[in-house]
């Protein structure tokens, strides 16, 4: 079966962008990112995008796909290709760099706001497990943790694209890690990182994007919705 | 792309899981032809802003000089082991092969094979395979 892929391109150092159509016989079990090795290898040389693993646990391949964002490593063409010419773009949120790739800092910045590690007073070296938590947030941890950073949420996020000083749902959810987890020392600082009107989860207005788009099933929403819960529990009985 | 095809074809019919000599040896003729014919191998694609076409081909290159200590390692390895079976030498040798093989890449491009005893550590070897 052939499919058409309508794909976003963009030259480095060229402002303009514009749509190339590639026609690819699909084979059985096929995913998106083998159609952008087959266009790269057989096509155009030129074509441009982001994989390594190719198993869905990098998080290097994410692209829109009929205007959602996904991974293409993770994506099964051949039922997409029945609807018809399937529709490729770069993450949204992001400047693109060259055709599918995105320049990733603004991502990686709003991951830095949040302090991405356990601080604490002294140093322990014994191996010190998280305790403390109920079987909800248990869950939303271990959900947490599985974040592969592939961008999907922070290109799908309605808030996000209204204000850019979000930190996004995946920094969120990032966040949700250290401030709950009993090792961390720093909950002060990580109380006011989640509560800043112009870049905390108290900024998100639950478009609940993320919840849809993540390939990990990570539902930084939800992460978002108990950290808030527990800065209203703060405010009411400080 | 050509190159790497071959590339996989040879490792996966002479080079395999199960493997014997007359494979091995054709494995490793074969790789170092396509190792001599990277030498040939141009990037089209001139703009050094990612650059797909250049890292694939700079992986290519890695990728040969590895397949190549692999099927040298394995080449001189007259024994089977762990997963490896050598179909003309189904037993392990604890004797000659309970060694780690050392391969060195030289300026040259050749490849320099030696070995290393293995320390033990509160551990027996396998006499044989039972699996």
């Amino acid at each position: 079966m052939d499919a058409q892929f309508d794909i976003y391109r963009k030259k480095p150092e060229v402002q303009e962008s514009y749509r190339q159509t590639f026609t690819v016989t699909l084979k059985p079990g096929m995913t998106l990112l083998e159609v952008f090795h087959y266009i790269h290898e057989h096509l155009d040389t030129t074509f441009t995008y982001r994989y390594s693993c190719r198993g869905a646990i990098c998080g290097s391949c994410a692209v829109r796909i009929n205007g959602v964002a996904g991974l293409a490593c993770k994506t099964q063409v051949e039922e997409l290709a029945t609807n018809g010419v399937i529709v490729v773009d770069p993450l949204g949120n992001f400047q693109p760099i060259r055709d599918l790739v995105v320049d990733l800092e603004p991502f990686w910045q709003a991951y830095r706001e949040i302090i991405p590690y356990i601080k604490r007073e002294k140093e322990e070296h014994n191996e010190v497990f998280a305790s403390g938590l109920d079987a909800q947030h248990l869950d939303q941890m271990i959900r947490a943790i599985t974040c592969i950073k592939c961008g999907a949420c922070f290109s799908d996020c309605d808030k996000r694209a209204q204000t850019e000083s979000f930190v996004g749902p995946a920094a969120a959810a990032a966040l949700y890690k250290y401030y709950f987890d009993s090792r961390d020392g720093a909950l002060e600082e990580r109380i006011k990182v989640a509560s800043n009107p112009e870049s905390g989860v108290v900024v998100c207005d639950s478009f609940a994007a993320c919840l849809k788009v993540c390939p990990k099933d990570v539902r930084p929403l939800k992460a978002i919705n108990q950290i808030r819960q527990d800065l209203k529990a703060r405010q009411e009985s400080p | 792309m050509e190159l790497r095809n071959a590339m996989e074809q040879t490792m996966v019919h002479g080079l395999g899981i199960k493997r014997d000599r007359a494979g091995m040896e054709q494995g490793l003729a074969e790789i170092s032809s396509l190792r001599e014919r990277f030498a040939g191998v141009r990037v089209a694609n001139q703009k050094l802003v990612f650059n797909v076409e250049l890292y694939r081909a700079l992986e290519l290159k890695c990728m040969l000089d590895l397949a190549y200590t692999c099927a040298l390692a394995s080449y001189r390895r007259e024994e089977s082991r762990g997963s490896h079976f050598h179909i003309d030498y189904p037993a392990m040798d604890n004797q000659r092969f309970l060694k780690h093989s050392l391969v060195s890449l030289q300026a040259d491009g050749s490849v320099v094979l030696e070995y290393l005893d293995v320390r033990l550590v509160d551990t027996e070897p396998l006499a044989e395979i039972t699996y």
